[in-house]
This record gives structure tokens, C-alpha cells and sequence, in this order.
């Protein structure tokens, strides 16, 4: 778009390389180490053996196919809410914006128990629908199956990849766009013919992120799912057997091995097929100011129906939230409201003299300390990437996207085996939940960072330079401030992740260190769980998210800057 | 004064690093002190668990640590056994009675019964090899929703053979026992009754009468199943009928099992001597006072308190695990995963 | 500074975008470097910056071998061709910047800003964003920060390519004041020759990579070393013809049945078969013929505004001549399809051997 990338003619000095090379290092401490526990413990004789079970094969067939219509479904209803984020402004757009990312964050276990209050057949869509259509029953039967795990993952992931594709068609062309409706081509055949191109790169990043995320689904199946089992519960009952360790490793190692394959594919295919080469200034899509009159029109559809799911996809945790102020969980509007589960919450003696008070502490303090540490490692990570070549590109992307394809138990003990014995020792302290954190957390902020600087002008860096700026100044000067609205989303994407974050951190917790989610999961893993309780630590957990979230918009000035 | 954009970047960072050394800082004390016992339990317990470490390192001085590794109690025996040679717990809690073979046959665990051990009814102590003393227990029995049954016109099911009528299809339930240890104790209860293959068989004829939402994976699932009325008859533990989440559960109580759970030294532990006491502890009235409150479930001794389960029906009869079956819960779990889900 | 870049090469994957390139400009004078897109110019332009690390040769300031020094320490100023104003500061930061990177004071930031403000009359704009200002002005900005610390060489690479057309003319005389006033030496690249003549002491032309003219911009104009030079640098005529009789400094030509004398200092011998590059300003219209006048017809009259274009087709093929004054439109206008004669000025005459192409 602005001419060469300035990495294409750098030189090959060792100075302007030690980014690579410390991002490199990080990386290798934080995830090749425990990884090669993982590696180290699987077999060939063993791979061989699973590959050629047949029950092994129906169940990651079920996966896949389970992941690919979550991630096509998830893409369908995204697509035309990033176009209402992107095309219109409104007031309250931020708001919205920020809401609608909040389901992403919710951890599974709440999400579940939302999923059964609007979709179980006396939730509140059946009796909605039963009431509207005087039915005699449920019409909508759909938990326990393959088609609850993909609804399930659909009210998930709908909100990231409408955040991801709203950055994709801000940056479309409106000069491209205006040119064909000049030559007379309709909406559709612009779409078609013109947008869809440009808008490829962001729909395959999307597509590639969910059904990574979907392909590793774990606490979902095994909520809502009934009898469909999927590879990564497989694998978790693995370990959970005598002697099924080498097995599971085996899992894990397969399992990651098809994500690579998936995301090197799809990041391969975005650089070549889909860069795109202009040959002069382009500019951004045009933003409207949204009226009514809108609405008449064909957009109009597009717009109604966008707001449709931005209200269903709310309902979750709206759903939530009603629960947790004792409201009777299956009534949208509650009768009677009360804080006695709130209170309740804050006074329950956790064991170990831990409270509720002690417990957010903890979160935040962690979120907060591995969004800084994440942030800052993607950024020399992300800068690094985008000095290489395009092929060193994306086989550096694919490889930073790693941690995502592997097995989060796995990673769990391989992470306590590598760090949490001694001489680390790091078991029983902050540290290692920390350190998972980070490693959950890097490859989306990374990527998320890499895109932004990426489309940082070339010319601006080379201005610097001349000017008599330092590599390293111009880096913390020129590119680090034009990219800073995404470095806030990235930031609040690692703060949020941490925050909701449970696999590893139940997998690490001990008395003194416990995070809100595990406290919330211990609400419900007693004998009589305690639902409402449980539903207001989760409320909390999200208020949090949605403050973070806003927080970020603000101190970005506009929008949320999320892009793939 | 206006910042030159030196000035600025400088600052900002200051003020990241400071964040980055401030937290750490905060967050020092929340370490834990070197532990000087380690107690291995399954998450299920987390609040027993905490609870006794709390009250015994109060009591003792002695900082003991509750870990459980999101672990299931199956999983946590086998950690055990994993360790072995070089073990890292001190105690285990929680051992269940139909899993504790394993672990005494690997050699895992070290003989060892409390001072205080006979202040328990001698029908009580299960481990008869004297490695694991007995912790708590709680009974499995059929439990059905009044109101759904009297809906329907069905009578109310006492025993395990009532539930595959075929008036009751559809309507029972029972957790997986992949994933859930009462999934666990009610299979054994059917092996137990029926041995293994009529048990296996008979839970093959069960599956025609299993409702629609299948086998739910954990307890807090089957709750919600039971809340919304997504099935009428339950198979686990008697605390159903007292929790106020599931209002109309009642039992006829005519049989149950006696899901039954120890706790044991480790073998080579590394605070022995804290272990034993700690084993001590919780066999005496104080530590047994916490059991109900923590765990709803029934303690051992017969005067230590139990609130929560005041009022929760108790079984005429019930039946305690056939050790003869021995410790293959392992093979159970697989075999019902192959044979029974079909999965 | 005198500046001077020696056998400079550079090669992107298998494209070779300068090849042995050598240049070199006096202290405080401009060079301009003229050539199509594509050429290198910009290459080369960021060779001599040490944005781009050369395969080959080398760059002097002031006979110092600056090849291995980062463009940072080279004391350069360097006008993008986009508008490379940095987003998120106002004018002020822009132009501030320099000195910042540099450890400058406030205080003392402050005067210079201010002072370079001033230079390029853009008092006032101080807290403006880019966004808010027009091409012109960024430019302005541009220019200004090039200049900010005390720079030695300004390089620009088209800086008035994203312009209009009158802004591009106001703008181009305000930059050759600025160098004027302040003796900075400078290279400005540009794939118009206009811009080039108006504001060089010196022309390299490059084509492919490769510089194939250097030297003073009016040399450059009359005395072009190639056609395609001569074709680049302005409108040309051309055509062949035959060397009858050599003189000294000169050759006389045989075109069609008439000769001419044209000065030359190639080297050429009797019978050699020539190109002869006319320029349009040099074919004149004559009213009564002579020996040196031959014979055509006008085909085509364009009023150009400040002057009158004719195409005059002739024995040999179809001629552009320029006539300077335009109120002579219609009466050229009126002699369309009318015979016509024409004579060659000697001094807009080139020749050059015929291979020489």
C-alpha cells in the first residue's frame, strides 16, 4: 500500500535482529520447554496406533466437523455486525461494542449454566416461542448434542470474530467500492467480485482462530455436548487414566500437529492469494451516521438482523446477571431482586481463610501484571515478525500461534513439569499461574500487535531514521504511538483472558491462590451447589471485563482497534 | 510544563516497569510458605480439604497445604502411584473404598492407624491390611421427583431393578462415570449388587430408561437436570432431597450403597510425622465436626455433628463395597465408556 | 557538503535497480536526478541516505566514507514522496522531532520550531494536525522537519508528486529560495524535467539503473549524450541523415536535398549515417524559401496557452515545431492543409551517430 516493506532490505546485522532473537528466547522458555515434555513422552508405535483407531478417527471427525460449522456459522452472523460496527457510527457504539465482547469471556462453566436457562425446554426461547406459536411443546430441543456444542461455541466466538472482521472492512477501499457502483454493478456483484477479495485476509484470520478454538473445546462438550466427545476429552480422560499418560501425550501431540497444519494453511493462503497490492493511496471505508430512515432500505435487513444478534448474544449474559441478583434464574424479568448472593459471596469462608475480596485481588493483580508482560513481549515479538521476509512471516506466525493448538490440560502438566518442580519450584506460587497465563494469552495479543504494526507506513520509520532517531526511538516514538489504539485491545484482550482464564489456573491452585473462577467452579463442585452465589461471582468476573474492555475504548478515543 | 515526546516515552515506560516490579511485589505475600505437609485430595473436597488444613495448621503451628490438581479422586490415587518413587504428598484424602486396592498393592501407602482410632465403630473401618483410615461416607439411593412421578402416574422405584420398567423410559438419570466420581460409586453399587457382568448387562437394559440429556458429567450438572425437570429418577447421593435447588426429590429409601472414603500416609512421606497427626486430627471430634458443614457428608465418629444432612433420608439398607471385585474401576470406566455410551 | 556516490549497485532478489551508479554535487548546489518511474532514482536516492544498504561502491560526504554509517548520523534531511508526516503529533511535534530524538531542550526546541515555522510561512498552524492541513502545507511541514537539525544534504524524492498543478509551481519556487537562502546541498529526484530544470545546477538522467547523463541542466538540455535523453528532457524531432563534409567543431549534414552546418564535438566520418534530433522551438516557419528551407504541410495547429504547437507533415515523416507567440493561433490556424516551409535553427540541432540510440 505505501510502497516496500521495511523489512524487505534491512540488513542482516545483529542489532536490529535482537528483537527476533529475544522474542525467540521468550518463547522457547515459555512454550518449546514444557511443549517438549509433551513431545518427549508420546510414541510413534503409539501414534501409529491412534491414528489407525477407529474410535479415535469418528471422534476427531466429530471435532472437526464440529469446529467447522462452528467457525462457518460464527462467521455467517459476525459478518453483517462487523458491517453495522464498521459502516455506521451511533451513540453508544462503544458500549455496544464492548458488551457484545464480553460473552468471549465468560467462562465456560457460566456459560453453560446460561445456555440451559434460554434453551432448555422450559427456558425462556421455548416458552417465548411456545407462548408466541401456542405450541403444546418445546420446539427448540438441542441441548445434549453436537448441536448444543455448536451453539455453544457460535454465542462464544460470534463476538471476537465480529470484533476481527470489523477491522477488515474499515480498511476496505471505499475508492474500489465507489468505482464499481460507478460501472453500474449492484450491491451483491460488488460484494462479490470487489469486497469479498479484500476482505479475505480478515475472514480467513477469523475463520482460522475459531476453529482452532472450537477444534480444542473442552468444558463445553462436557456441559452440553451429552455423549459427543470431542478429541480434547479424549485426551483429558487419557490422563486421567493409570498408564494412559504416553496416550494422551500422543493426543496432544496429534492434535496439535492438525491446528498447525489448519493455521499454517490458512495464514499461508492469506499472504499469497490475498495480498493485496495497490497501486496508489487507498482509502477507508466510508462511515455513515446510522437514522432511522436507514432502516427502510435494503441495508435496513442487514441492519435489523445485525441487531437481532447483538441482542440474542447478549441474553446469555444478561441471563447471568438476573441469576446472580436472585432472581428466578428461567424468568427474563425478574420479579424480585436481592444483593443476598452478592453478600453471601463475599462472606463465604473459601477454606484456607481465603474470601471472595482476596480472591478478585489476586486476579486482577495477575491480569494486570501478564497483560503488561504479554503486551510487551508480542510488541517485540510482533516487531521483529514484520522486519522478516513474508515467508519468514508466516511460519513465524503459524509458530507463535502454537500455544493455541495444544491441549490446555496438557500444557497444564507439561507447564508443572518443566516449572512447577524444582529447581523452579514455581508450584504452589503466583508465578506459574502467571506464567500459563502468559502463554494463553501471547499468541492472540501477538497477532493482534503484528497486524497493527504491519500497516505501520514504511516511509514514517524511514523519516525517522533520517531524521536522526535511533532505531530503538523510533520504534517507542513513531510506530508504537500510531499503533497505540491496538496495543490497548491487546492489552485488554491479554487482561480479560487472564481474568477469565480457568484450566490452568485450577490446574495450580493452592490455599493461598485461588483466582475468581476457581472459586466460582468450587461454588458449584460441591454436594449442594451453590447456583446464585456461583451466578454473582460470575457477574462480577464479567463487570470486570466489560469495565476493562470500556476502559480500553476510552483510552483508545474510538473503537476497540481489535485486528487479525 | 509541556513534555517533549523524550520525556514522554520515558515516563510512560517508568511507569510499566514500576507496575512490573509493584505487582510482583504485592503479590510476594500471597506465596505460600515452604509447606510442611502436604495433603493430595480430589477437587470435589476442595472445601474439606482447605477447611482441615486451616483448622489443623491453627491448631499444630504446623502449615499444611490442600492440593488437588483439578483432579477427580480416581486421578488423584493415581498421581499417587505416579509419584511413588519420589512422593510428593504426605497424605491422601479421600481415597475411595472401591479404589483403594490399587494403591495398597502398588505399595504406595505406609501401615499406619491414629492413636485415636478406636473412638470409631469398629464396623466402620473398611481397610482391614490397616493402611487407610476411614474419613467419611455418604449413601447412593434412588431418589425421584415427587411431582413429576404423580404427574405421570408412576410409581415411586425402590430398587436398582425397578428403574429398567419400562414405565419409567425416558425418566432416569445418573451422572458418567468417566467424569464423575458419583458416576463412579453408582456403577460400583450395580457391580457390587450384580457383579460385573450381570451388572454390565443390567445397565445395558438401564439405557432404554436413560432420559434424553444422557449421562450428565458432573455434579453440578446433574443438578441442573434435576432443577428443570429434565428427568424424574436419580441415581446418587441422598443430599438431593435436602438441597433447596431440587424441591420435590423424595426416596423411598428402601436399598442404597455406601459410597465409603479413608485417608492414608504416604509411603517415604516427607513429614511423616505431621502426616500422622494431621490423620489423628481428623479423626478426632474436631476434625470430624468439619465434615458435614464442608462436605455433606456423614462423618464416622457417631458424635461429631452433622447439620446438613440432619434431615437426609438414610437407607434401611445398604450395601458396602465386594472387595473380592478388587480395584478395577479403571477397567470399569472404560468398559461402561465402550459398552454403555457407546461413544 | 560535497557529496559523491562511486560505482553505487543495488539488487533486489533478480532485479538489478541501480547499476554503477556515479554522481557527484558541489557544496550548496542542487542535483536533480530525472528519469521515468521504475528507473531506481528513488533507489538511489535512498542509497545515498543509508536507508538501503548498497551490494556495491560506495558514498562520500566531504571525501568521508559514510557507506557503513546509519542514515541517523548522517546528517541528512529527507522529503518523502507520501506524505510522511507522523499522525499522532501536531505540526509542532512534527517538526520538533528531530531535536527531541537529538536530547534538545524544551527552550531551545521551542526557537527552532519557530523559527523553521517562520521559514516556510506556517505561523499559526503550530498545534494542527496532519489530518487538518492541506498537500501544500504538510509538505511545508515536511520540509521544515528535514530541516530542523542542522542538516548538511536535503534529499526529496518527488515531494511534489501528490500535489496539483499550481500548488506544484508555487511550492517548487519556495524550496529554491530555501536552499538558496540557506546553501544546503541537495538531490532531488523527480520524473519531471520541468521541475528539474527549474530548480537544478545539475541533471543525472537514469533509465533501468543505469545513469546515462550528467552534467550541467542547460548542457544536458542542448547537448543530450543519447535520443532517449534528449527525448526525456524535452520534445524532439527526430530524423536521419548523412555526414557530407567535416569541419572543425562542426559537420555539415546532408537532409533530403538541403545541408546544414551543426557544431559538434563527435567524432564522426564522411558517409556516417546520423540521427539529427530537433528540437520543436528549433524548426522554424519561414515565409520565403532559401537553401537552407524545405518544404511541408502543416496538418495539425494546438493553441498550448502561451504558445502555438504545429504538426508539419514532411519528406521526412511528421514534425513538431513550437511557435512562441499564441496570438498567431488563427493565422496558423488558417493555414491548415496549406504548404508550408521550414527551416532548422543549428543551435536546437543535435546529431548524433546513428547506433547511438
Amino acid at each position: 500500500m505505501f510502497g516496500e516493506r521495511s523489512g524487505e532490505h534491512r540488513s542482516l546485522a545483529l542489532r536490529s535482529n535482537l528483537p527476533l532473537l529475544a522474542a525467540v528466547t521468550f518463547f522457547f522458555f515459555l512454550f518449546v520447554v514444557p511443549l517438549s515434555q509433551i513431545i518427549a513422552g508420546a510414541s510413534i508405535a503409539e501414534l501409529l496406533e491412534v491414528i489407525m483407531d477407529v474410535r479415535i478417527q469418528r471422534i476427531v471427525t466429530n471435532t472437526f466437523i464440529q469446529a467447522a460449522l462452528s467457525s462457518i456459522i460464527s462467521l455467517l452472523l459476525a459478518t453483517p455486525v462487523a458491517y453495522l460496527f464498521a459502516k455506521y457510527t451511533f451513540p453508544g457504539a462503544t458500549l455496544v461494542r464492548a458488551l457484545f465482547l464480553v460473552p468471549f469471556f465468560t467462562p465456560a462453566f457460566a456459560f453453560a449454566e446460561a445456555l440451559f436457562i434460554l434453551f432448555d425446554p422450559q427456558g425462556v426461547i421455548n416458552r417465548f416461542l411456545m407462548h408466541l406459536f401456542s405450541l403444546q411443546t418445546a420446539p427448540i430441543s438441542i441441548l445434549y448434542s453436537m448441536n448444543a456444542v455448536v451453539l455453544a461455541h457460535v454465542f462464544y466466538y460470534t463476538p471476537l470474530a465480529t470484533i476481527l472482521l470489523e477491522g477488515g472492512f474499515s480498511a476496505l477501499d471505499q475508492n474500489l467500492i465507489d468505482a464499481s457502483h460507478i460501472c453500474g454493478a449492484s450491491d451483491l456483484k460488488t460484494f462479490r467480485r470487489i469486497v469479498a477479495h479484500q476482505l479475505a485476509p480478515a475472514l480467513a484470520a477469523a475463520l482460522a482462530l475459531v476453529f482452532v478454538f472450537s477444534f480444542l473445546t473442552f468444558s463445553t462438550p462436557l456441559l452440553v455436548g451429552g455423549n459427543f466427545y470431542t478429541t480434547e476429552v479424549e485426551i483429558y480422560y487419557y490422563w486421567s487414566k493409570l498408564g494412559g499418560w504416553t496416550k494422551a501425550r500422543t493426543l496432544s501431540l496429534l492434535q496439535l500437529a492438525f491446528n498447525m497444519v489448519f493455521v499454517t494453511l490458512v495464514f499461508w493462503g492469506r499472504e499469497r492469494v490475498f495480498r493485496t497490492k495497490t497501486a496508489g493511496e487507498t482509502t477507508q471505508l466510508r462511515k455513515e451516521r446510522f437514522s432511522l430512515g436507514l432502516l427502510n432500505s435494503r441495508s435496513g435487513i442487514i441492519l435489523i438482523l445485525s441487531l437481532v444478534i447483538v441482542l440474542l448474544e447478549v441474553l446469555p449474559v444478561y441471563a447471568i446477571i438476573v441469576s446472580s441478583f436472585g432472581g428466578e434464574s428461567l424468568d427474563l424479568i425478574p420479579r424480585t431482586l436481592t444483593l443476598s448472593n452478592f453478600r453471601e459471596l463475599f462472606q463465604y469462608d473459601f477454606g484456607g481463610g481465603i474470601s471472595f475480596l482476596n480472591s478478585m485481588t489476586l486476579s486482577v493483580l495477575i491480569a494486570t501484571f501478564v497483560s503488561l508482560v504479554t503486551v510487551f513481549a508480542a510488541l517485540i515479538t510482533a516487531y521483529g515478525l514484520v522486519h522478516s521476509s513474508d515467508r519468514g512471516r508466516s511460519a513465524l506466525g503459524a509458530i507463535t500461534s502454537m500455544p493455541l493448538a495444544v491441549s490446555s490440560t496438557a500444557m497444564a502438566l507439561a507447564l508443572y513439569a518443566s516449572y512447577g518442580v524444582p529447581p523452579f519450584s514455581l508450584y504452589g506460587r503466583w508465578e506459574l499461574i502467571a506464567l500459563a497465563h502468559m502463554l494463553y494469552t501471547f499468541p492472540l495479543t501477538t497477532r493482534i500487535i503484528e497486524s497493527a504494526l504491519v500497516k505501520v507506513n514504511p516511509d514514517l520509520v524511514d523519516a525517522s531514521l533520517t531524521l536522526g532517531a535511533s532505531r530503538i526511538y523510533t520504534f517507542f516514538a513513531v510506530e508504537v504511538p500510531i499503533i497505540g489504539k491496538n496495543l490497548f485491545a491487546a492489552s485488554l484482550v491479554a487482561f480479560s483472558s487472564s481474568l477469565s482464564e480457568f484450566t490452568f489456573s485450577y490446574i495450580f491452585s493452592v490455599a493461598g491462590i485461588q483466582t475468581m473462577p476457581v472459586l466460582v467452579t468450587r461454588l458449584l463442585d460441591r454436594t449442594i451447589p451453590l447456583l446464585g452465589v456461583a451466578s454473582a461471582g460470575t457477574s462480577i468476573i464479567l463487570a470486570l471485563i466489560f469495565l476493562a474492555v470500556t476502559a480500553s475504548a476510552v483510552l483508545a478515543k474510538k473503537g476497540l482497534g481489535l485486528t487479525l | 510544563m509541556p513534555l517533549t515526546t523524550r520525556q514522554k516515552i520515558l515516563i510512560i515506560g517508568s511507569l510499566v516497569a514500576i507496575a512490573m516490579v509493584l505487582i510482583p511485589v504485592c503479590l510476594w505475600q500471597q506465596a505460600t510458605v515452604k509447606p510442611q505437609l502436604v495433603i493430595y485430595g480430589p477437587r470435589g473436597i476442595s472445601d474439606l480439604g482447605y477447611a482441615a488444613a486451616q483448622s489443623f495448621s491453627k491448631k499444630y503451628g504446623i502449615n499444611a497445604t490442600f492440593v488437588h490438581f483439578g483432579m477427580g479422586s480416581i486421578e488423584i490415587v493415581q498421581k499417587a502411584i505416579e509419584e511413588s518413587k519420589d512422593p510428593k504428598a504426605d497424605v491422601i484424602l479421600a481415597i475411595p473404598e472401591f479404589y483403594a486396592t490399587p494403591i495398597i498393592e502398588k505399595g504406595v501407602l505406609e501401615k499406619y492407624a491414629p492413636s485415636n482410632i478406636r473412638e470409631i465403630s469398629e464396623t466402620k473401618i473398611w481397610d482391614r491390611t490397616g493402611h487407610v483410615t476411614p474419613l467419611d461416607e455418604a449413601p447412593i439411593i434412588i431418589i425421584y421427583n415427587s411431582t413429576m412421578l404423580e404427574k405421570l402416574k408412576l410409581p415411586a422405584p425402590e430398587t436398582l431393578d425397578d428403574l429398567t420398567r419400562p414405565e419409567y423410559k425416558g425418566l432416569v438419570v445418573y451422572n458418567s462415570p468417566v467424569t464423575s466420581g458419583t458416576g463412579l460409586s453408582v456403577l460400583t453399587w450395580v457391580l457390587t449388587e450384580k457383579g460385573e457382568n450381570e451388572g454390565f448387562d443390567y445397565l445395558l437394559r438401564l439405557k432404554a430408561n436413560i432420559a434424553p440429556v444422557g449421562y450428565p458429567s458432573g455434579f453440578s450438572s446433574l443438578i441442573t437436570v434435576l432443577r428443570t425437570g429434565r428427568a424424574a429418577i436419580v441415581v446418587s447421593f441422598n443430599s438431593h432431597v435436602v438441597d433447596p435447588q431440587t424441591p420435590h426429590m423424595k426416596t423411598k429409601g428402601t436399598t442404597g450403597f455406601m459410597y465409603r472414603e479413608g485417608m492414608a500416609l504416604v509411603k517415604g512421606a516427607k513429614n511423616a510425622e505431621a502426616a500422622k497427626k494431621f490423620i489423628e486430627f481428623m479423626t478426632s471430634k474436631e476434625g470430624q465436626d468439619l465434615v458435614d458443614p464442608n462436605n455433606y457428608m456423614y462423618p464416622i465418629r457417631d458424635d461429631a455433628v452433622v447439620t446438613n444432612l440432619k434431615n437426609a433420608p438414610r437407607p434401611l439398607k445398604t450395601v458396602t463395597y465386594n472387595w473380592a471385585l478388587g480395584g478395577r474401576a479403571d477397567v470399569w470406566r472404560e468398559k461402561w465408556r465402550t459398552q454403555i455410551a457407546g461413544a | 557538503m560535497k557529496v559523491e556516490a562511486i560505482d553505487l549497485s543495488k539488487r533486489f532478489d533478480k532485479f538489478l535497480a541501480v547499476n554503477n551508479a556515479n554522481l557527484s554535487i558541489e557544496s550548496s548546489k542542487v542535483l536533480s536526478v530525472l528519469g521515468p518511474s521504475g528507473c531506481g532514482k528513488t533507489t538511489l536516492l535512498k542509497l545515498i541516505a543509508g536507508l538501503v544498504p548498497p551490494d556495491k561502491g560506495s558514498v562520500k560526504f566531504d571525501g568521508v566514507d559514510v557507506t557503513r554509517t546509519p542514515p541517523q548520523k548522517r546528517g541528512i534531511g529527507f522529503v518523502f514522496q507520501s506524505l510522511t508526516l507522523f499522525p499522532n503529533l501536531t505540526v509542532e511535534g512534527n517538526v520538533a522531532f528531530p531535536l527531541d530524538a537529538r536530547g534538545w531542550s524544551y527552550e531551545s526546541i521551542k526557537t527552532r520550531v519557530r523559527e523553521l515555522l517562520g521559514l516556510v510561512r506556517l505561523e499559526g498552524l503550530e498545534k494542527r494536525y496532519p489530518r487538518e492541513l492541506s498537500g501544500g502545507q504538510q509538505q511545508r511541514v515536511a520540509i521544515a522537519r528535514a530541516l530542523a537539525a542542522e542538516t548538511q544534504l536535503l534529499l526529496l524524492d518527488e515531494p511534489l508528486a501528490s500535489l496539483d498543478a499550481t500548488l506544484r509551481g508555487d511550492l517548487l519556487a519556495e524550496i529554491k529560495n530555501l536552499q538558496r537562502n540557506l546553501g544546503i546541498t541537495t538531490i532531488y529526484v523527480t520524473h519531471d524535467q520541468s521541475e528539474a530544470f527549474a530548480i537544478s545546477d545539475k541533471i543525472a538522467v537514469m533509465f533501468e539503473g543505469k545513469i546515462e547523463a550528467l552534467g550541467e541542466t542547460f548542457e544536458i538540455y542542448m547537448n543530450p549524450p543519447t535520443e532517449r535523453v534528449a527525448r526525456f528532457v524535452g520534445a524532439t524531432n527526430v530524423l536521419t541523415g548523412r555526414v557530407e563534409k567535416l569541419e572543425s567543431g562542426a559537420v555539415i549534414l546532408k537532409l533530403g536535398k538541403n545541408s546544414i552546418s551543426i557544431a559538434t564535438k563527435l567524432a564522426l566520418s564522411i558517409g556516417q549515417k546520423v540521427k539529427i534530433l530537433v528540437r520543436p522551438e528549433g524548426l522554424l516557419i519561414e515565409e520565403s524559401a532559401s537553401d537552407l528551407t524545405f518544404e511541408g504541410a502543416i496538418e495539425n495547429v494546438l493553441f498550448r496557452g502561451d504558445r502555438v504547437q504545429l504538426h508539419v507533415r514532411t519528406e521526412f515523416g511528421l514534425l513538431e515545431s513550437l511557435v512562441r507567440d499564441p496570438s498567431r493561433y488563427s493565422e496558423l490556424l488558417g493555414r491548415r492543409g496549406r504548404p508550408v516551409l521550414l527551416r532548422m535553427d543549428p543551435k536546437f540541432v543535435i546529431v548524433l551517430p546513428e547506433k547511438d540510440t
